[in-house]
């Protein structure tokens, strides 16, 4: 494997009433493409992605954002909308100085990265969006809203059972059960997860709800499209959070987009095939071919996706 | 046991190999939060012996992880008989 011990720069943002910050991983190569602005899912965080650092930053300045809400940024208004988001996603890519970057948003980072490609595309050089899907489906709101109940009716922790049963059902969704004997690692990251989710605080639960509660009955992507980015939809095969439909349903608001799914992968690609996921962004971001890759397949828009996640 | 701990790290959790020494501390040596759900597994798969993410996580060096395994994969092999004296 590829990698580099990478030198690390904290800088924290504030834009009106918010605080967040980033973290500027790089190297002393010399890199052949623009940096990249990580912008990651509900559960995540600046530091969750130390696999695809290694990989990443032996190619590019990784750039990683706790947006308000998320991580260890501040807090952010309940009714406060993806348009902030992205606002502030923006603001801090203009206060590093770093010129146009690539932006890849995962889960619900993707409608972030989108909406900032539509509102500043003289900031994105290009656009990834990972497990992207146009509305939340029913499966994933029944389990969201049960996190919600879950926190919104208790001032601490809900019971160990109650708590256990929604754990479980986020990892149904994230590590999709129907398929997760096909999954590479699938056993050990939902394994992870639930042990996570098990152990988070009520504080957190409650930042977490937040996030999940952005998502539901809405349309994530605006109208309207966006052109003139090369871009990049991908998910896993397996991925019944944002399915192939969904993805690729997103992939067609954007001109000339790329679409790609990861072979024995759901939503947690990044965890369960982390080598074949860099190996896909690092081409996308060198202008390489994502066209017939081994790992990957390329379903017509007509695929039948997964089965189980029309269930 | 080291070297057993640096296969299973390397071809179970996808570690890079070079930054696995002994004396390099877990974050050092790449043993996040994945890999050492993964290790925990893959000792109660292939050795027989259930060592928690907890306890694995606390090791302070890589060498130290090694001989936490080997002491319980010693004890998992001959059990201790509780004493009737």
């Amino acid at each position: 494997m590829d990698t580099v011990e990478a030198d690390e720069r904290l800088v924290p943002f504030s834009l009106r009433d918010m605080t967040y910050a980033c973290r500027v991983l790089t190297t002393r190569r010399r890199y052949s493409t623009e940096p990249l602005v990580l912008i990651g899912g509900a559960l995540q965080d600046m530091y969750s992605w130390p696999r695809l650092e290694r990989r990443l930053t032996a190619h590019t300045t990784l750039v990683l954002m706790d947006l308000p809400g998320t991580g260890n940024a501040g807090d952010l208004d309940a009714g406060a909308g993806f348009e902030i988001l992205a606002e502030a996603a923006g603001h801090a890519i203009e206060r590093l100085g770093l010129g146009r970057v690539n932006i890849l948003g995962a889960s619900y980072g993707a409608p972030i990265a989108y909406r900032l490609t539509q509102s500043r595309p003289d900031l994105v050089a290009r656009l990834l969006l990972a497990g992207a899907t146009p509305r939340v489906g029913p499966r994933l709101t029944a389990v969201v809203r049960q996190g919600l109940e879950l926190v919104g009716s208790h001032s601490r922790p809900a019971d160990e059972p109650a708590r256990r049963d929604y754990a479980r059902n986020v990892v149904d969704v994230l590590v999709n059960s129907a398929t997760r004997h096909e999954v590479a690692q699938g056993a050990a990251v939902a394994r992870l997860l639930e042990r996570q989710l098990l152990r988070t605080s009520q504080s957190a639960a409650l930042r977490y709800a937040a996030c999940h509660e952005r998502l539901l009955d809405t349309d994530l992507y605006p109208a309207g499209g966006i052109a003139g980015v090369p871009a990049l939809v991908f998910t896993g095969e397996h991925d019944c959070a944002s399915s192939p439909e969904e993805n690729s349903a997103v992939a067609a608001t954007i001109s000339d987009c790329a679409f790609a799914l990861i072979r024995d992968a759901d939503h947690m690609a990044h965890l369960e095939r982390e080598a074949e996921y860099a190996d896909l962004v690092t081409r996308f971001l060198r202008d390489q071919p994502v066209q017939g890759l081994p790992y990957c397949r390329y379903p017509q828009a007509k695929d039948p996706g997964c089965p189980a996640c029309r269930s | 046991m080291f070297d057993q701990l640096k296969e299973l790290l390397t071809t179970r959790a996808g570690l890079p190999g070079g930054p696995i020494v002994p004396e390099a501390s877990l974050a050092r040596a790449g043993v996040d939060s994945m890999a050492v759900t993964v290790l925990s597994m893959a000792l109660e798969d292939q050795l027989g012996v259930v060592i928690d993410e907890d306890e694995l996580s606390a090791a302070p060096t890589v060498a130290a992880l090694a001989d936490l395994i080997a002491l319980r994969t010693s004890g998992a092999a001959a059990p201790t008989t509780p004493s009737t004296a």
